[in-house]
């Protein structure tokens, strides 16, 4: 099996500082420093162009660092080629040799690197097993499908046993059903290897349900660094708030602050309770975000968020209504389905909405 | 896999179809008899008659022309022994095309390669620019290299101005200047289907080679080199073989002393008026050539299965 007792010092840490990237006049990393902590699953997540290809190309060694350092294991590898880093990686079109058999792909990076034909075939049958493609080592990459393709590229990448594990949208190019045996299939071998995972993806449902943690970065900057939980629940600032999952956003200024809870006044007159993680100023603007399973309909009362029915989007386990409260603004109420046909308001009907206090959140501007 | 079969048998199918339609193919089939099968034909006659006593052949069965592929009779006392002249030239036109061959793949390589990774926009200016030379007859281009080559031309006129050499060398009229000839009139038949593979290549392959700790030149020749293969193949056969029954080339940069086969047969249709010996040399390039081209195929299937 793979060694898991690794000395704690030499465990996959990545510490960058001080990293930016510059192509010409274009800036595609401004200044990031992140820890990734060794044997934990990273995902750096952002819409494309955010610039966490170029950071991961640069983990793999393909891209040279404008500025700062990388370190892995308190060592600086900023400036060494991508054959001279303990980091492989596993690319988004899987990139597999196309002349070569599942095994002698597997076994690519043991024999660059000289070792005997007898451990090439043993980490090579050790790695199709750990993917689950034992007895498949003589067929050749076109006869496996994308799904088998995609395992073959894991254990490739596997095989050299590397501190880092990079893996590049992997999952992109595989159907919905298969992308979720995948996801599960990838946690398992992280634990499984112990090697630090460092995964790059735009796909923020993917970047929840794999991660330990989770990067944020949009135009070439961390918005916030945190377990998926912190994320989703926690969001800093507005970017990360609409990025993560659905969020409604609503204007307001503070009218008084009380032990975290403070008492805002909406657009429109509403005076709504949300939770604050610092103090803040009588009458200073603020954005709420409250996500659509922690509001609920109600029927419409005087001092209420009152708004009428646009739209309404049946999901199977829940339903959206997507309304325009009175202020103007747009808001998505979600409500759990429940097997006995309960009564729905139709669209164009007046509602009212409430909002669960303890997860409505003053954003950081 | 039952869709797979379900495919298979389709093709099946389509070609039966297309094996019932074979007349349409008539026209082409006509173009090769007559153009083809039917002069060589005639070739392979010609060389079982006798010579004609200025020039021509006298309708008379001979095993002459074939005999004297391979031996010589002495005019005087009749001895036979083999005609090492004939064989020198065949060997000559072999080491030439094999060394022009191997200088085309050195320089059209790295071209190819170089092309394949540039810009849609950038790649289309570079192919037309490899197939400038062929715009200009074969003949003017001997001839410019001639001049380029001379004792007063450029190449010498050059090395004596950076002092590397007191006076001129003779670079005309020798082996090396029918390399040069060669190498320059078969480059692109080189680039041009080494550029038609690289261009399909993925060059992500030797990203993922270079991070799976092979080096620059690992990268090369397990990935690139095997997956350019049909390409290599291609140009190499290519260039080989047109070099091999060339005569432009080593009658205008050789001068009269450097024979290749081309011209040992053009003189036994001229000056040797011995027809008989042309045609059968003639076939004999031929039956090589086929060879030569059975050896590459061989090579590129095998290198197809792997």
């Amino acid at each position: 099996m793979l060694d898991t007792t690794r000395p704690s010092e030499d465990d996959g840490t990545i510490t960058l500082s001080g990293i930016g990237k510059s192509f010409g006049s274009f800036t595609a990393i401004e200044h990031i420093d992140l820890d990734i902590r060794g044997n934990e699953f990273f995902t750096l997540l952002g819409p494309s162009g955010c610039g966490k290809t170029t950071l991961l190309r640069m983990l793999a060694g393909f891209e040279t660092p404008s500025r700062g350092e990388i370190l892995l294991n308190g060592r600086d590898i900023a400036r060494l080629a991508p054959n001279q880093r303990p980091i492989n990686t596993v690319f988004q079109n899987y990139a597999l040799f196309p002349h070569l058999s599942v095994a002698e792909n597997i076994g690519f990076a043991l024999k660059m690197r000289g070792k005997p034909r007898s451990e090439i075939e043993r980490t090579v049958e050790e790695m199709l097993a750990l993917v689950q493609l034992d007895g498949r080592g003589g067929q050749l990459i076109t006869q496996l499908s994308g799904g088998q393709q995609q395992r073959v590229a894991l254990a490739r990448a596997l095989a050299p046993r590397p501190a880092v594990l990079l893996l590049d949208e992997p999952l992109s190019a595989l159907d919905q059903k298969l992308r979720k045996n995948m996801q599960i299939e990838l946690k398992r071998l992280q634990k499984e290897t112990g090697i630090t995972f460092v995964f790059v993806t735009h796909d923020q449902e993917e970047a929840l349900t794999m991660s330990d943690r989770i990067a944020v970065l949009s135009n070439g900057a961390l918005r916030q660094v945190g377990t998926p939980h912190e994320i989703y629940n926690h969001p800093v600032d507005r970017f990360v708030a609409d990025f993560i999952g659905e969020t409604n956003l609503l204007e307001g200024r503070v009218v008084h602050e009380g032990a975290g809870r403070v008492e805002v006044a909406l657009e429109g007159g509403v005076t709504v309770t949300a939770q604050a993680d610092r103090p803040l100023a009588a009458g200073r603007a603020v954005t709420l975000a409250v996500r659509p399973e922690n509001t609920a309909l109600a029927d419409p009362a005087p001092g209420q968020l009152c708004g009428k029915i646009d739209q309404i989007v049946y999901f199977g386990t829940d339903t959206h209504f997507h309304l325009t409260l009175d202020s103007g603004v747009p808001l998505v109420v979600r409500r759990q389905n429940r097997a006995d046909g309960q009564m729905l308001p139709p669209v164009g009907a007046r509602v009212g909405v409430t909002l669960e206090s303890e997860a409505t959140r003053i954003l950081k501007d | 896999m039952p869709d797979q079969s379900l495919t298979e048998l389709e093709t099946a199918l389509n070609r039966a179809d297309v094996r019932r339609r074979w007349w349409l193919s008539l026209p082409a089939l006509l173009i090769v008899l007559l153009a083809g099968v039917g002069p060589l034909a005639i070739v392979v006659i010609y060389s079982f008659l006798a010579p004609g006593d200025y020039g021509d052949v006298v309708w008379k069965f001979s095993p002459e022309g074939w005999f004297n592929v391979l031996f010589t009779k002495d005019i005087f006392d009749g001895t036979i022994s083999i005609a090492d002249a004939h064989l020198s030239i065949f060997w000559r036109s072999f080491k030439l095309s094999a060394i022009t061959t191997i200088l085309c793949l050195i320089v059209g390589f790295p071209t190819a390669y170089y092309m394949a990774g540039r810009s849609p926009r950038t790649r289309a200016l570079l192919l037309l620019l490899i197939t400038v030379p062929f715009w200009t007859n074969l003949l003017i281009r001997a001839f410019a290299i001639q001049q380029l080559l001379r004792s007063e031309g450029v190449v010498n006129l050059l090395l004596m101005k950076l002092g590397l050499i007191d006076q001129p060398v003779q670079l005309l009229y020798t082996d090396f200047a029918i390399l040069v000839g060669m190498t320059y009139v078969y480059l692109p038949l080189m680039v041009l289907p080494l550029y038609s593979t690289m261009e399909k290549f993925d060059f992500r392959l030797t990203e993922a080679a270079y991070d799976l700790y092979a080096s620059r030149f690992q990268v090369l020749t397990r990935v690139v080199i095997p997956l350019v293969r049909p390409g290599l193949i291609a140009g190499a056969t290519l260039v080989f073989i047109p070099c091999l029954g060339t005569y432009v080339i080593p009658r205008i940069l050789g001068g009269g002393s450097t024979l290749m086969i081309g011209n040992l047969i053009e003189l036994q249709f001229g000056q040797g008026r011995n027809w008989p010996l042309g045609a059968a040399l003639s076939i004999t390039l031929v039956v090589l050539v086929m060879l030569g081209l059975l050896i590459f195929q061989r090579n590129d299937r095998s290198g197809g299965e792997k």
